[in-house]
């Protein structure tokens, strides 16, 4: 079998590597061309578009509120803020001649849009309602919104707890955290727990808790409490504050497993 | 000229040729997408568009409360085409600016320059107003 020499055979190489080459330029060029042609986000027309940012607005300002009322703030600072906005964005409407009201729910639970309820069943609930009302005239059309912006952040708490030693418990509790129904992650906690066989309200704070994130908004909380007597009931309390700085607190009557 | 008498690599340019071929026809089959920021308007709807995705979880007015002009700037350019130049200045509730460098990609690239006042609240829980204005101008527009 005669052998084939390829060091003799190289004349088309030039012609190949040229070819890669201009290859090599083409899909540059094809990826120069996808990158500016790069679209944006799209949200329809001009009006709605404008109408969806006071939407945010009011939803940035509710969640605001709330989380100063919760934070001992005083409720009316709501409305204030929500007048500033409508002031605010009354004053930069160029093209059109803004009208815009915002109505705080006083239905239910809430007052001046407000409803705090952390109760003691395990159930903590902060939330603020209000509804948005924009006329909006402009040289060649009138728009009209009314759209209800509600904010709520709640805070599920339940436990039970271990007599280990005489009138020392573990404690094992686990807290769901939901922004407006869907799960959410908290910022920070703090736990009390309080024998609930003394007469007086005495709140003991926890120092070290071992909290456990699953990351799908539900904690597993474990710490030692100790109580006067042994088998005393014990009470749990929890503050929750959610990443967007909402306060919500929790307290539960914890199950002894024995 | 031993490489022009050299017969020997025809076929060898002949699929050179054919395979350039084969990628101009797919680039060609690349579907043209419809170009949004060919006119006023629908520029002015881009920079809406812009602040409002970015201000949909409250990361525009976290940006502004922190002052962190580096990453706003970052934000709004990954957000834009190429393309289009912008130029963005932050206001307060008196309309003083507070960004104390220009947050820009260069210098207007057009004389038609479409602006656009967004209104920004913090939701922190000091509340302030800022008026973020954004200027667009394509490339190529008069």
């Amino acid at each position: 079998m005669k052998n084939r020499n390829f060091k003799r055979h190289n004349s088309g190489q030039v012609i190949v590597i040229t070819a890669l080459m201009v290859a090599l330029v083409l899909l540059s060029t094809a990826i120069f061309v996808v990158e500016t042609e790069k679209d944006v986000p799209t949200g329809g027309s001009d009006t709605n578009n404008v109408f969806s940012a006071y939407e945010q607005a009011a939803r940035s300002t509710l969640i605001s509120g709330l989380a100063n009322v919760t934070n001992g703030g005083n409720p009316s600072v709501l409305t204030t803020d929500l007048n500033e906005l409508d002031s605010l964005i009354a004053s930069h409407s160029y093209e059109s001649i803004l009208q815009m009201s915002f109505t705080p729910l006083n239905e239910a639970s809430y007052q001046n849009g407000i409803w705090i309820s952390w109760s003691t069943d395990g159930k903590g609930i902060s939330s603020a309602y209000v509804t948005l009302y924009v006329n909006s005239t402009g040289a060649s059309s009138t728009s009209t919104l009314e759209y209800a912006v509600n904010v709520t952040s709640q805070a599920d708490l339940s436990g039970n707890y271990l007599q280990l030693n005489g009138t020392l418990n573990q404690v094992n509790l686990t807290v769901n955290v939901l922004n407006e129904g869907k799960p959410a992650l908290a910022q920070n906690f703090t736990f009390y727990y309080e024998d609930g066989a003394s007469s007086a309200e005495n709140w003991t704070q926890v120092t070290s808790p071992s909290v456990t994130d699953f990351g799908n908004g539900t904690y597993a909380v474990s710490f030692d409490a100790q109580t006067q007597q042994p088998g005393d009931p014990l009470l749990a309390s929890m503050h929750c504050q959610d990443q967007r700085g909402i306060l919500v607190d929790a307290n539960v009557t914890c199950n002894n497993l024995e | 000229m031993k490489l022009l008498e050299d017969k020997r690599g025809v076929v060898r340019v002949i699929e050179a040729f054919l395979a350039s071929m084969l990628l101009m026809s797919c680039l060609a089959m690349i579907p043209a997408q419809p170009n949004l920021h060919d006119s006023t308007g629908n520029l002015a709807s881009t920079a809406q568009n812009v602040l409002l995705s970015l201000d949909s979880n409250g990361h525009l007015a976290t940006l502004v409360d922190n002052r962190d002009w580096t990453n706003l700037k970052n934000s709004i350019e990954s957000a834009l085409p190429l393309t289009v130049w912008f130029n963005l200045t932050v206001f307060d509730e008196n309309m003083h600016v507070l960004n104390n460098f220009p947050i820009c990609n260069g210098g207007a690239v057009s004389n038609s320059v479409v602006s656009v006042d967004y209104v920004c609240a913090s939701q922190n829980s000091v509340y302030t107003i800022y008026i973020l204005r954004l200027q667009l101008s394509q490339v190529g527009s008069t």
